[in-house]
């Protein structure tokens, strides 16, 4: 497809795939904005399972979870380019701009469905995978669905700061450097806030109650 | 029961998994000593894995397939839009400007006679189709002024912006038409003055002439 695609554009140069995938994401986003649809398709690829890690939760149903995915790339590609414009002659973006950015971006989108959510009174998907189809579930197994349902709702009731670090890290398996970074705090300051979320949640969800 | 406070934190990070070596055995000792901190550890562990969402289903994954397309198609789209309304609004600008030139021109010229309601009115006018972007140099065909009018002082000399930024720069006011002309200005042949002027100050001159 990559290579159809390239094909129907004049002028560009043909790059096979498999030399493609070790270049960097400045180098297939300048690509891109050239014109080379494939690679933006690679860009894809290799970012897609953390940005969908980091959107799901807050989508209902698979084609939200597309649409805030599809929303956190459209972003990032609108920042790389303005900042492109911006860095025109001067120093370059580093390695991991491309990846800084779509976290930030999945952090803010997340941030503003968890407020939708609170306000609309209801729990993100439920689970996208727990409303497909399944067997009905034995009695031990609803009871532990309904608590699994509580902490994912108490999850958005965490101050804004407990649950990005402790989605960025359970649901995108960050570390904690890189969410320190992504947020604008340090390392230390990310792992004890996800030690205030994780001791929260367990106060939200009944947990001191249960034992 | 309590965990140990030296423990806290490190007990919660040892839930996610993001424990050193060398510190994960330092609390795996400790935890094995410390009936409290297990129990904390088992809890911390617990919660955590209520959290965790399930994996992504099969819809998922035929949804996502998706992705890469729909988002080229729509970035390409939003940019098409972008350009096209980036050329609009310069065309906008550059009208603008004319007609704010025009408007201070036919002031100054109409100042030294008596004709300066008339002028006034001329001003108000060009101001007006500025607002509706029709106006691109037509304004300044029809207020040439004469060679023997004063020149227009303040529309002297004018700072060419580098065009691709042009959009970035200006967004927050080129929503209005009639501000956009503060932003945009384009040489002008006659300039012979050694003072730099913007088109904001232009622009608001003429619109004190115009009593606006």
């Amino acid at each position: 497809m990559d290579d159809e695609s390239q094909r129907s554009k004049p002028g560009l140069k043909l790059v096979p795939r498999a030399a493609r995938e070790g270049q960097s994401d400045e180098t297939l986003l300048a690509s891109f904005f050239q014109g080379d649809d494939g690679a933006f398709g690679l860009l894809c690829t290799r970012h897609e399972p953390l940005v969908l890690s980091l959107v799901r939760r807050w989508a209902r149903t698979p084609d939200d979870a597309r649409d805030l995915a599809q929303r956190t790339f459209l972003r990032a590609l609108q920042a790389a380019r303005r900042d492109g414009r911006e860095r025109r002659g001067g120093e370059r973006a580093g390695p991991l701009e491309f990846r800084r950015w779509l976290v930030r971006i999945a952090v803010n989108l997340g941030k503003n469905h968890a407020r939708d959510e609170a306000r609309a009174g209801r729990v993100a998907l439920e689970a996208l995978g727990a409303a497909e189809g399944r067997e009905p579930d034995a009695p031990s197994l609803v009871l532990r669905r309904e608590r699994e349902r509580r902490v994912r709702r108490a999850v958005a009731a965490l101050p804004p700061r407990q649950r990005e670090v402790l989605t960025l890290r359970v649901d995108g398996d960050l570390p904690f450097a890189e969410i320190g970074a992504a947020l604008g705090i340090t390392e230390n300051a990310a792992k004890v806030s996800f030690h205030h979320a994780t001791r929260a949640l367990r106060a939200l969800a009944g947990e001191e109650d249960a034992k | 029961m309590k965990a140990c406070p030296e423990y806290d934190v490190r007990l919660s990070l040892r839930a996610a998994g993001a424990l050193e070596p060398a510190e994960a055995a330092e609390v795996e000792a400790h935890l094995a000593a410390c009936p409290a901190c297990r129990a904390e550890a088992d809890a911390d562990a617990a919660v955590l894995a209520a959290v965790r969402l399930p994996a992504p289903t099969d819809a998922e994954r035929l949804s996502m397939s998706q992705l890469a397309p729909r988002t080229v198609g729509a970035y390409r789209a939003l940019e098409g839009k972008r350009a096209r309304a980036g050329g609009r609004s310069r065309r906008a600008m550059i009208g603008g400007f004319a007609a704010a030139a025009a408007a201070l021109i036919a002031v100054a010229v109409s100042q030294p006679t008596t004709t300066t309601t008339r002028a006034t009115s001329t001003a108000s006018s060009t101001a007006t189709s500025t607002a509706t972007s029709t106006a691109t140099a037509t304004p300044t065909s029809t207020a040439t002024p004469s060679p023997t009018a004063a020149p227009a002082a303040p529309a002297r000399r004018w700072k060419t912006p580098d065009l691709d930024r042009l959009w970035d720069d200006t967004s927050a006011v080129a929503l209005g038409a009639s501000a956009a002309a503060t932003a945009y200005a384009p040489d002008d042949d006659t300039a012979d003055g050694d003072d730099e002027l913007l088109a904001t100050d232009v622009l608001l001159a003429a619109w004190d002439e115009a009593g606006l």
